[in-house]
């Protein structure tokens, strides 16, 4: 397994570090995160670099990228803050299901407005009572005549409310039926008429948000339907394992920053007379972070190249996903330890990303719905 | 025979504490952390009710209960409310204690009775930007001027420094260096060179801010020192740190108190969530952290009481504040994630307490001696000596 960058993946990782360092200023994230402002600046700097563009076959203005360059450029964002590569990867996994699952109206159409800027996309699957166990979700679209009317309420939907977003809604359309048999995907702009969100206070991951959504009798046509009716289930399946390993290649970036960060800080602080860094149990709290995410990154590398040579990845993916939140984590709290008293001031980055990385072990699958398929891999039947 | 049950009468203070904590302080702590105000109310209560002098001796107003009162009473208003119970122990151990153990007559006079009702209260001035875990690195001087003494110096991450009416600063006596010539004197809120910087926004414990303390030769009359320091001698300096021993027991009691409440809302929590069609405490996995979680905190609970109640002059052991310490400040840290993580993305929002809790549990790591330098002294304590953390 090679897990060297090629000339070209080098220079893709070379131009976005250098891009990314000039706009995401360490000022500019720390007022975003703030305010809970979107980082449309830097999202539209992705646009004109054509990085939207990346994974789509070059007939819809793409650039017929592999899981590789998709990793490379998560890994690039999540340096920066996890909740970049958030906002590249909504748009771009959901414009995938239309690619996978669409109609060649609905690619021509929707896959161009994408990679250009015009629209955005989210996703919205989980509901009050439908979390871990996505299946049990309750909101329902009917049809009526050409249209569907949807009425429902979900729940932790990331960047739901910001400009132009289409959102991506998983909702039952056969409510006799078990889930994995009836449910649909639609896509629906995000100031339709009788869609109402509302953002949540969370603990971290502030420039996008989480919100709340109710759909009260939404009107949709039928072209907004993405692929066959009751076969959302499989639409959802198809994109999962690059949604994963893509999303653990941000928490990759994102715990390397941190590393970066609390090294630099050992390097600078001094007590006692001397560089705490010289202290042997700092410098090995730093040993172990850095090993611990060189681990993830190779769980995450294996895992893309098995993808890229399309083979099934379900095992290499969860384990890179469960490994690499809960590394992130941890190193987000050791990071905090290191920095001290400082680390706690809302003024120092540590502990923007130890909220941010608080997240990873529960969103795209917690930690402990990984531990089942991996078990299940391994000839268990857990329950 | 050992016994490490609390006697009836604790048990029933326990209850008087738990019910005022839950009326009044838990409807809201989430408003405390969303505002950033300081608890006044809350204080204002307290001190109404006896019990912000609670630990100070009845000679001076207070009611000379016992530290185990304190840890007890501290734990039932963490439980519900961090930032309350931050307050509550800036009262009961942190400064107020300090001064009912090294203060002179005069000064316990003059100042403890209005601690006990709420009216004066006293911040610990210790930290500085270059010498955090390297306290005796400490530059805030004091010299001799006639009759006073001139302060100088600049202090940081002084809790409630905004809101005290005295703050007691550790000052350097003389060109000392290291631990010997250290001592400390009490601030007064308005005297002439004394500044406070703007509040430092932190990540938990947000009703209670922490400020910089400035020092542009501020004249502090005799009756203000409470220990001084000699250049030739560091025993003002232990004086100093042995008298912060209940605030590490308080510290300790505050982590068992907000894992508690943590514990006590998974648990409920687990057996309400219903996924894959039954409760999520069906599963075997969630057993399991409510398990640890329970372990872990029923061994912190003990380490906490075993440290308040095996005194010496009425002081703890520094070996038992620093290992209850230690252990309670990573347990809180675990098991107030734990319950997040048992919410799922539940406990990442604001609708419950979780987060506030994991946020406000992190803090007690980095402050009133971090783990690391816990790990110093019952390193030394082990070995039967101390390690010079200067050697290159």
């Amino acid at each position: 397994m090679n897990f060297d960058l090629n000339e070209e993946q080098t220079l893709l990782r070379d131009n976005l570090r250098r891009m990314m360092d000039d706009i995401a200023t360490p000022e500019y994230i720390r007022q975003h995160d703030e305010e809970g402002l979107y980082p449309y600046e830097v999202y539209d700097q992705w646009v004109e670099m054509g990085l939207l563009g990346m994974p789509f076959p070059e007939k819809y203005g793409g650039y017929d990228g592999d899981v590789l360059d998709m990793v490379i450029i998560g890994e690039e964002l999540g340096r920066k803050g996890y909740d970049f590569l958030g906002a590249y990867a909504l748009s771009v996994f959901n414009a995938l299901n239309v690619l996978n699952h669409g109609s060649e109206e609905q690619k021509k159409k929707y896959i161009p407005q994408v990679i250009n800027g015009d629209i955005r996309m989210s996703i919205s699957m989980t509901e009050p009572d439908a979390g871990s166990d996505a299946g049990n979700m309750r909101t329902t679209a009917v049809q009526d005549g050409d249209d569907w009317l949807i009425n429902g309420q979900k729940l932790f939907s990331t960047a739901a409310d910001v400009k132009n977003n289409v959102i991506n809604l998983y909702c039952k359309t056969d409510t006799t039926v078990p889930y994995q048999q009836g449910v649909t995907l639609f896509m629906v702009p995000f100031d339709t008429p009788g869609v109402e969100i509302r953002r949540l206070k969370t603990l971290g991951r502030r420039m996008l948000g989480t919100n709340e959504i109710f759909f009260d009798n939404v009107r949709i046509s039928d072209e907004m339907r993405i692929g066959e009716v009751n076969k959302g289930w499989n639409c959802m399946l198809s994109g999962l394992m690059l949604e994963r390993v893509v999303t653990t290649s941000g928490y990759v970036g994102n715990a390397q920053t941190v590393v970066d960060q609390a090294l630099e800080y050992a390097k600078q602080r001094k007590q006692f007379g001397k560089p705490i860094g010289n202290f042997q149990s700092i410098a090995h709290m730093l040993a172990d972070m850095q090993t611990k995410v060189d681990a993830s990154r190779m769980l995450m590398l294996r895992a893309a190249i098995t993808m890229a040579k399309g083979h099934s990845a379900l095992r290499e993916v969860s384990q890179a996903k469960l490994f690499g939140s809960e590394t992130f984590a941890e190193v987000a709290n050791m990071g905090m330890q290191i920095l001290g008293g400082y680390s706690y001031m809302m003024e120092f980055d540590m502990q923007r990303h130890y909220r941010d990385a608080r997240s990873t072990t529960i969103t795209a699958g917690t930690s402990q719905m990984q531990r089942n398929l991996i078990a299940n891999t391994m000839g268990l039947k857990v329950k | 025979m050992l016994s490490f049950k609390l006697d009836n009468e604790l048990e029933l203070f326990r209850n008087d504490v738990r019910n005022l904590a839950e009326k009044e302080f838990a409807p809201k702590a989430a408003q405390l952390d969303e505002t950033e105000e300081y608890p006044e109310e809350n204080k204002n209560l307290l001190a109404e009710l006896g019990y912000l002098g609670m630990l100070i001796p009845e000679e001076y107003g207070g009611s000379g209960l016992s530290l185990v009162h304190g840890v007890v009473f501290l734990e039932e208003l963490a439980r519900v409310c961090f930032n309350t119970a931050l307050v509550g122990q800036l009262y009961l151990n942190g400064p107020a204690k300090a001064l009912v153990e090294l203060g002179t007559e005069e000064q316990k006079h003059r100042i403890l009775p209005g601690v006990v009702k709420g009216e004066h209260l006293i911040a610990i001035s210790i930290s500085e930007p270059g010498a955090g875990s390297a306290v005796t690195d400490l530059s805030t001087n004091i010299r001799k001027d006639g009759d006073d003494y001139i302060l100088n110096g600049t202090k940081c991450f002084t809790t409630a420094g905004i809101e005290a009416t005295h703050s007691m600063v550790f000052a350097r006596f003389g060109n000392s260096k290291g631990a010997k010539g250290i001592g400390a004197v009490l601030v007064e809120k308005g005297m002439k060179g004394f500044t406070v910087g703007k509040p430092e926004l932190k990540m938990g414990g947000r009703a209670v801010k922490e400020a910089e303390l400035h020092f542009d030769n501020v004249r502090i009359p005799k009756e203000n020192i409470i220990v001084e320091g000699t250049p030739d001698s560091n025993d003002g300096f232990k004086r100093l740190m042995s008298s912060f021993g209940p605030e590490r027991v308080g510290n300790a009691g505050m982590c068992v108190g907000i894992s508690q409440g943590a514990y006590e809302t998974a648990l409920a929590y687990s057996e309400t969530r219903q996924q894959f069609g039954r409760p999520i405490a069906e599963f075997q996995g969630i057993q399991w952290k409510i398990a640890d979680m329970a372990t872990q905190l029923h061994a912190a609970r003990l380490m906490v009481y075993r440290a308040a109640t095996n005194l010496k002059n009425g002081f703890p052991d520094p070996h038992d504040c620093a290992m209850a310490k230690l252990f309670s400040n990573e347990m809180a840290q675990k098991i107030t994630n734990e319950a997040l993580q048992i919410h799922g993305h539940y406990g990442y929002c604001r609708d419950y307490p979780l987060e506030r809790m994991v946020r406000d549990a992190r803090g007690f790591s980095l402050g009133g001696g971090t783990p690391e330098i816990l790990r110093n002294t019952i390193a030394a304590q082990c070995y039967g000596r101390t390690f010079n953390q200067r050697r290159s």
